[in-house]
């Protein structure tokens, strides 16, 4: 009895029979009254069902059982499309992995890779490409707007032009810009068909600067040998010739005739011996050692060996070596060599009065070695091509001093094949202070020597 | 009166021996050390003949020969050059060098004077 007091309840068991009636009546109208209001609420229930599953407003669903079948349908649908959602973003991702795979490798390539069609578009141009066209972060347009030089362009519309079926095309391009000169190998490697079935061609941009450098290094470095030894070659024979044949020669010509040829077979036999070691040690002929040197006992070894050579010029031999230097694992002759290089010019330059001084110091894991003089110096311009075979600096050739030009070279290679590097600052007139840095970090000796000869092996291929 | 010569080449052996035998044969010689020095000889000199080591520092016996023969004081000497390689003047030399000859090392001094005769005849 719905709403009722427990007075009202009271008034009915005392009523008679026609309150009864009455009552029932009430009651049943009540009942009848709850029912609809629930029923109403069912018809109403498909609409909200509907608009809870983010059904669309303006197509609410009928009451009734066809409202919940279509709130069932909207449901299947979705479903359905969340199935479908879920299928798609794996199919994404994967696309997504492909194309970064893609992107990585073509972006990687050393080349230049293209994807041009017959009307000069450029569909698809990877980084090196973007950077030999000269793209940017512009969208790849066609052949002609873009503002690759000139040579690039025409070489691609030659490789486009020519007949695939007859197999692989190809054209050479260079340009000289400046000091820089550039070599380009433009190769069509094969047809892709894109997006609308139109047919393109795979244009590859090989770059070849480096390697025609590198061949034209070598040819330099024959052309430098040779005029470098026959130099010397023609200075001895030139003067042998007319020491012999002219009687009414000046003895003191004819003295500083044969000194002349016996000065320049010395410096002609020291090339040809410097040549072979660098060449032996260069082609990995010579077999790095893997000797426990005693980096102090080196030291203060040179110290002695350059004494009386200094002692003759008046020169005062500094040295300032730690104590606690250490070992290191490397070929203790060759190390020896590539300083005695390197002391040597210091002595060899530095006039009388002057002094060479040397430290060397462990700086962390580097063991570094300073080889200071007073000496003549490099002029700036020199500074960098000292380490090139046959260079002398300007200062060195006037100082009419002989030299090959083959130690310094040699002195690098040598400390470069050791996991080290040689670096140097000049003043002219002033002195040179060459810095030798070398790996020397005792606990993992033994494991960096083992990897040094490995990298040995590897540096042989970087040969001239 | 002599015939003078301009010997340039970097090494002192075949400068001291070209100067002994040229000097025996009757010529005026003055030395340079290289291409610049000789350049800048001529600026206050004169010569009827150049000997020209090609390969030297500072400014090589090519440069040095398209310098004097851009000159108009200098445009009709003739150079003798000495090289190393057995190669003919390079085009952009030979566009500005007009007489000239070639000896290849290692030559004998007296091929040098053979050459040089030859070459101030044609004068």
């Amino acid at each position: 009895m719905i709403g009722m007091p427990a007075s009202t309840l009271d008034a009915l068991l005392a009523a008679p029979a026609t309150a009864w009636l009455a009552g029932a009546l009430l009651g049943g109208a009540a009942v009848a009254l709850l029912a609809r209001t629930r029923l109403r609420a069912l018809r109403d229930e498909p609409a909200r069902l509907w608009q809870a599953l983010g059904g669309g407003a303006d197509r609410t669903p009928p009451p009734g059982p066809a409202g919940f079948r279509a709130v069932h349908d909207l449901a299947a649908r979705q479903r359905d499309a969340a199935t479908r959602s879920a299928q798609l973003q794996v199919r994404t991702a994967v696309a997504e992995r492909q194309r970064l795979l893609c992107d990585t490798v073509l972006g990687n390539l050393q080349d230049g890779l293209l994807v041009i069609d017959a009307t000069e578009r450029v569909l698809y141009a990877n980084t090196v490409a973007r950077t030999v066209l000269q793209l940017g972060d512009r969208e790849p347009a066609s052949l002609a707007e873009t503002t690759a030089r000139f040579e690039i362009v025409e070489g691609v519309r030659s490789v486009l032009a020519a007949d695939l079926a007859r197999g692989v095309k190809s054209c050479r391009v260079e340009w000289q810009d400046g000091d820089h000169r550039a070599v380009f190998l433009i190769r069509a490697i094969g047809e892709a068909k894109l997006a609308g079935n139109r047919p393109a061609q795979v244009v590859v941009l090989e770059d070849w600067t480096a390697e025609e450098r590198s061949a034209r290094a070598k040819s330099e470095f024959i052309y430098s040998v040779s005029h470098e030894l026959k130099t010397p070659l023609t200075a001895i024979q030139a003067s042998l010739e007319l020491a012999a044949e002219n009687d009414g020669l000046d003895p003191a010509d004819r003295d500083k005739l044969v000194r002349v040829s016996y000065d320049e077979s010395v410096r002609l036999s020291r090339m040809v011996a410097e040549l072979l070691d660098l060449a032996r040690i260069e082609a990995g002929i010579t077999e790095f050692k893997r000797d426990t040197v005693n980096v102090r006992d080196l030291l203060v070894g040179l110290q002695a060996m350059h004494q009386s050579l200094a002692d003759r010029k008046g020169i005062a031999l500094k040295w300032t070596v730690s104590d606690y230097l250490g070992d290191l694992v490397g070929d203790g002759n060759l190390l020896r060599q590539a300083l005695v290089n390197v002391i040597g010019n210091a002595v060899k330059y530095t006039k009388q009065g002057g002094e060479v001084s040397l430290s060397a110091r462990l700086e962390g894991h580097e063991l570094v070695t300073r080889v200071r003089d007073t000496g003549i110096g490099i002029a700036p311009e020199d500074i960098g091509r000292v380490f090139e075979k046959f260079f002398r600096a300007q200062s060195a050739q006037q100082s009419n001093l002989p030299g090959t030009g083959l130690g310094l070279p040699m002195a690098r290679y040598i400390i470069e094949r050791h996991r080290g590097r040689i670096e140097l600052s000049s003043e002219l007139g002033v002195g040179t202070e060459f810095r030798i840095y070398l790996p020397a970090s005792a606990a993992d000796q033994d494991e960096e020597g083992a990897s040094t000869l490995v990298s040995v092996d590897g540096a042989a291929e970087r040969g001239p | 009166m002599k015939k003078r010569i301009l010997l340039v080449d970097d090494d002192p052996g075949i400068r001291f021996a070209l100067a002994l035998k040229l000097k025996s044969a009757g010529y005026e010689v003055t030395e340079a050390t290289d291409g610049q020095e000789a350049v800048d000889w001529f600026h206050d000199h004169s010569a009827d003949l150049v000997v020209m080591d090609v390969g030297m520092p500072r400014k090589d016996g090519y440069t040095a020969a398209q310098e004097l023969h851009s000159a108009a004081a200098t445009q009709h000497v003739p150079i003798l050059f000495l090289t190393a390689q057995n190669f003919a003047l390079p085009p952009d030399v030979a566009a500005v060098v007009r007489r000239h000859g070639f000896l290849t090392k290692p030559f004998s001094p007296r091929d040098v004077v053979a050459n040089v005769a030859n070459l101030l005849t044609e004068a």
